[in-house]
């Protein structure tokens, strides 16, 4: 499979991020890696854009940044899910789901 | 969560180690993570490890990527550029040092008249909510008025305050206060022993500090109680320099005596350094004292009678509810009522009708009051907008300073733009630089705006010792020079950095391009001329504008005001402090003046009430015996009393009859000399002498004959109208008009070596006579046009500084260009061109330069001339001397300018010139 098709759909990385840190507290190549196992190798996320992206979100109050003792006793940053990342991520769930509705309609058309 | 934000991204602008050590680590997780992960699915840890490496590929580019996506690293950059700014000024010091200095006095000079103008025209009193304040008119008639005519008033008698005071519902307080100081001599000692000192005295309403909202430094301010019944409360409430300097900041001065003009009162406050009363004035009361007390602090009859004069100012504090509309109408309607109430019952329909026709504008008052407002008023704005056009001068040289720079970098932006940079991103270099010349350029410039302003406000309030003005620059001054800065760096800063961020990289890599400015000389060339043209045509607008101002300066010197310039000494006592009742004066006149005439050096020596030149006069209506007044012409006319020897004294030529003499006595026939303009006006048929009138004012009954008449003098401005003067015999007056407090000297030599003896003269006729103030009259007659020194000095001295700032950035341009073309003077050196010819091909193009700045220049001068044409005298707008001498003036410079550089020219040694790479 080329590089090409597996980059994500454009605007939807901090969906997807959101979406993982949701189920539990990871850190950066746990989210990578939960993406690409859920999309079963589909989606693959690559460190240039997810680390800024975090970054980002951090800044924004969506998630907040910890450093924890991994599972295979490394320190890692932990990323958690906060309020206000929950309803960002429900918004754009909402935003998303219209959206491809309505280009289901047209392709169906 | 905003604040969370800011917070981190402070920390990691000042921690930028912690920062980078942080994502790195972060990354060193992420590929044992992978590795990990990889060894897990069965992969050698080679294998592992390689495959990490190229899905992180590099961890550099990953930090950049994190950093660049928060707000602090924008932040980052724009320090870099103007650390990079600065590190670029540094390399060319010369030229900085030139910039930041033109700028620092285009910068400073804008922020010294501001600070000027917000001192005096934007400053609210340091009360309580200042906007709610409102004047009960303009302010601009004090003094003590007798008549009251159709119109809006400014001006009221203390019973009309009784009248509206008290519980209103249209105002939350009114106050009323005296529209003029008073000068008072206080005594600190016990009893009332002790050295006399003068001090500014200001009677106020028991209101005045409620409505103003200001509160006490220490024990309490004036209230309502205090002005309850007339003469009963006497007690002072004092400024804070009053108390830091002649209390000696007294822990205990609450409570203590003072004996202001022999009566004693009691301090009961002393308000904060802050606060100045209500006039903004060249000097600031020491005191506010009961209004009620007016007869003992003025010495002087009672002017608080329900039939008064019309003397006090009013103010009040608005309410939020009622409009100044509203409130507008209330104060006029009761006005008009007080004004008819007044009358009584025999009230004529003219002045109902006349009555009817006054009112009460209600004006915002936040700002106080202030005599120097009004008349510095337009001379600022005419001098603020010249130090704008001088600080346009100096942005147009330093755009051209920049575009030189600039020029001579292009294979520096070239580099930049080949490796990547974008062309948004040289711009914002170019900016940043230009911001970084005008904040050092403006923080140079706050200094010397401070001095300047120290100058500045020296000059306006000549020295008061105690001055509301401040050249301390307060919040708006800064954030004014602050945004000039910004400003000025976006006016220089924009055509270079446009210009950079357009260069051609191909063109200027190339090293043949280097020195020639390759094909774009053209172009290039086109905005440094605009730009000297500019100067030269704003510089010649500054020059004919001070050249104008300077002229008028010149006119009113030497304008003939009808008496002697020089000479004569003139000295202020005042016989009540000494205690002389008006019974005692004629004979103390007698002893002054003999014992002054017996003088070595002294000529002459006379007395007057007011001094013979002086803004303020003592005016009234006459009646003239056998002329019947017709309705409606204006008979008022100007008074001044004065002792025998004052025309001699001070070289008024008598033209008829006589002047006032020993003989006119207490108990002889009044006599009168009146001037020329008073003797032709009512008396055309020349027959003045001999003939009598009466005077509206009550203060100089009984019938005044006219003995002699004098040639017209001038007493308030050399621009003055002639009007009507007659001069009384002091020695013929009565009561309180019988004071006379200026004593006149006429010397043999400099007036002002004789100050001493008639010092030690008066003292020796009584200790007790003070002498408030000595001065020359030249002196006297410069304080009359002091408002114009003031204004053409400056002028004239910002016109010289455009002047030199466009000389220098003509001197520029030329020789960046001499420079740029050395390799082409040398050729057609070599080729055998005569120097002659080359320094003429140079001096050319600043002569078409000069040419046409001057050809703009001269329309635009006369525009700037009419403009401010009520400010001139005895001199045309359209003066063709003063354009010429300008457009010499400016001429003469600019050639200067561009001839040092054009032989610069000529100097080139062709060889030199064609290895010059």
């Amino acid at each position: 499979m080329g590089d090409e098709s597996r980059e994500l759909v454009q605007g939807t990385l901090e969906m997807l991020v959101l979406k993982t840190l949701a189920l539990e507290p990871m850190h950066g190549y746990g989210i990578a890696l939960r993406i690409e196992q859920i999309s079963a190798g589909v989606f693959r996320v690559n460190p240039g854009s997810l680390l800024p992206a975090l970054n980002r979100m951090e800044r924004a109050g969506r998630v907040k940044s910890e450093w924890r003792v991994s599972a295979t006793n490394r320190r890692a940053k932990y990323y958690v899910l906060t309020k206000r990342g929950l309803k960002a991520l429900e918004e754009e769930r909402q935003q998303w789901d219209r959206r491809t509705a309505a280009i289901g309609k047209i392709l169906e058309a | 969560m905003l604040f969370q934000s800011f917070l981190s991204g402070i920390k990691s602008l000042f921690r930028p180690s912690a920062r980078n050590a942080e994502i790195e680590a972060e990354v060193q997780g992420f590929r044992e993570a992978a590795v990990e992960h990889r060894i897990q699915q069965g992969m050698s840890r080679a294998d592992a490890e390689r495959a990490a490496r190229a899905e992180i590929r590099s961890s550099e580019m990953i930090r950049h990527n994190v950093w660049t996506s928060s707000w602090e690293s924008r932040v980052e950059s724009l320090w870099k550029d103007v650390r990079y700014g600065f590190r670029q000024l540094l390399r060319s010091p010369g030229l900085s040092v030139v910039a930041v200095l033109s700028l620092a006095l285009g910068i400073g000079a804008n922020t010294a008249i501001f600070t000027v103008i917000d001192d005096l025209l934007l400053k609210q009193l340091p009360v309580q909510d200042p906007r709610m304040l409102v004047l009960f008119g303009d302010g601009s008639d004090n003094g003590i008025i007798a008549s009251s005519s159709p119109g809006p008033y400014d001006i009221f008698p203390y019973d009309f305050y009784r009248h509206i005071g008290g519980d209103r519902k249209e105002f939350e307080g009114i106050c009323a206060f005296a529209s003029f100081p008073t000068m008072v001599s206080v005594r600190t000692g016990s009893g009332s022993a002790g050295p006399a000192t003068q001090a500014k005295g200001h009677l106020v309403s028991g209101t005045f500090f409620s409505v103003l909202g200001a509160q006490p430094l220490m024990g309490r301010a004036l209230n309502a109680d205090d002005t309850a019944t007339e003469g009963s409360n006497a007690v002072a409430v004092i400024s804070y320099r009053y108390w830091l300097e002649n209390l000696s900041a007294d822990p205990n001065a609450v409570g203590r005596s003072i004996t202001i003009n022999g009566t004693s009162f009691m301090v009961v406050g002393v308000m904060p350094a802050t606060f100045y009363g209500v006039d903004l004035n060249e000097q600031m009361p020491d005191m506010w004292l009961p209004i009620t007390m007016q007869a003992q602090v003025m010495m002087q009859p009672s002017l608080l009678k329900p039939d008064g004069l019309f003397w006090i100012h009013m103010m009040a504090r608005r309410r939020p509810d009622v409009s100044v509309a509203q409130a507008q109408a209330w104060t006029t309607v009761e006005f008009q009522r007080f004004l008819t109430l007044r009358e009584g019952t025999q009230i004529s329909a003219l002045r109902r009708q006349q009555i009817g026709g006054t009112f009460i504008p209600i004006l915002p008052g936040g700002a106080g009051m202030s005599y120097m407002r009004s008349e510095y008023q337009t001379p600022l704005k005419v001098l603020m907008a010249m130090v704008g056009v001088v600080l346009l001068i100096a942005c147009a040289n330093l755009a051209n300073l920049l575009l030189a720079k600039s020029a001579s970098r292009e294979r520096e932006f070239c580099a930049r733009l080949a490796l990547g940079s974008s062309r948004g991103r040289i711009a914002r270099q170019i900016l940043m630089e230009a911001l970084a010349l005008a904040m050092v350029g403006g923080a140079l410039g706050l200094v010397l705006a401070f001095w300047g302003t120290q100058v500045l406000i020296h000059f306006i309030d000549k020295g008061a010792a105690r001055t509301a003005l401040s050249a301390t620059p307060d919040m708006r001054v800064l954030l004014f020079t602050f945004g000039t800065c910004i400003v000025t760096a976006a006016l220089f800063g924009i055509a270079p950095a446009m210009r950079s961020s357009r260069t051609n990289v191909a063109g200027a890599l190339n090293a043949n391009a280097r020195n020639s400015g390759g094909t774009s000389a053209g172009s290039r060339g086109l905005l440094p001329k605009i730009l000297i043209v500019t100067q030269v045509t704003l510089s010649l607008v500054l020059l004919s504008v001070a050249g104008l101002l300077l002229r008028t300066l010149q006119n009113l010197r030497s304008e003939d005001m009808g008496l002697s310039r020089s000479n004569v000494l003139l000295v202020n006592t005042n016989p009540k402090f000494a205690g002389y009742p008006p019974e005692r004066l004629n004979a103390l006149y007698e002893r002054i003046i003999s014992r002054v005439d017996e003088l070595p050096g002294v000529r002459s020596a006379s007395m007057s009430g007011g001094p013979p030149v002086s803004r303020g006069n003592w005016g009234s209506p006459i009646d003239i015996d056998g002329r019947p007044t017709p309705p409606n012409e204006n008979i008022s006319t100007l008074l001044n009393r004065v002792s025998a020897g004052y025309f001699e004294t001070l070289g008024i030529q008598l033209l008829r009859g006589r002047t006032i003499v020993p003989a006119d006595a207490a108990d002889a026939v009044k006599s009168v000399v009146v001037n020329k303009t008073f003797a032709d006006r009512y008396f055309p048929n020349g027959d003045a002498i001999g003939h009598s009138f009466t005077i509206a004012d009550p203060a100089a009954p009984g019938v005044w004959h006219i003995v002699g008449i004098v040639r017209d003098s001038k007493h308030r401005s050399p621009a003055e109208k002639l009007e009507p003067f007659a001069f009384l015999a002091v020695t013929q007056l009565t009561g309180d008009d019988q004071y006379a407090y200026w004593l006149q000297v006429k010397s043999v030599g400099d007036p002002a070596k004789i100050t001493e003896e008639v010092r030690s003269a008066l003292v020796e006729i009584d200790p007790n006579l003070p002498v408030l103030k000595t001065l020359t009259i030249d002196e006297q007659l410069d304080d009359l046009i002091d408002l114009q020194v003031f204004v053409s000095k400056l002028a004239g001295f910002f016109a010289l500084l455009a002047l030199t700032l466009a000389g220098i950035g003509l001197y520029g341009v030329m020789t960046y260009n001499v420079v740029r073309r050395t390799n082409e003077l040398g050729v057609r050196m070599a080729l055998g061109a005569p120097r002659t010819g080359l320094l003429w091909m140079v001096l050319r193009e600043a002569l078409v330069l000069l040419g046409i700045g001057v050809a703009l220049g001269i329309p635009m001068s006369l525009a700037a001339s009419r403009a401010i044409k009520s400010g001139l005298f005895g001199v045309n707008p359209a003066d063709p001397i003063t354009l010429i001498a300008a457009v010499a003036i400016v001429s003469a410079c600019m050639l200067f300018g561009s001839y040092m550089p054009a032989r610069r020219a000529t100097k080139i040694n062709p060889m030199v010139a064609l290895r010059y790479e």
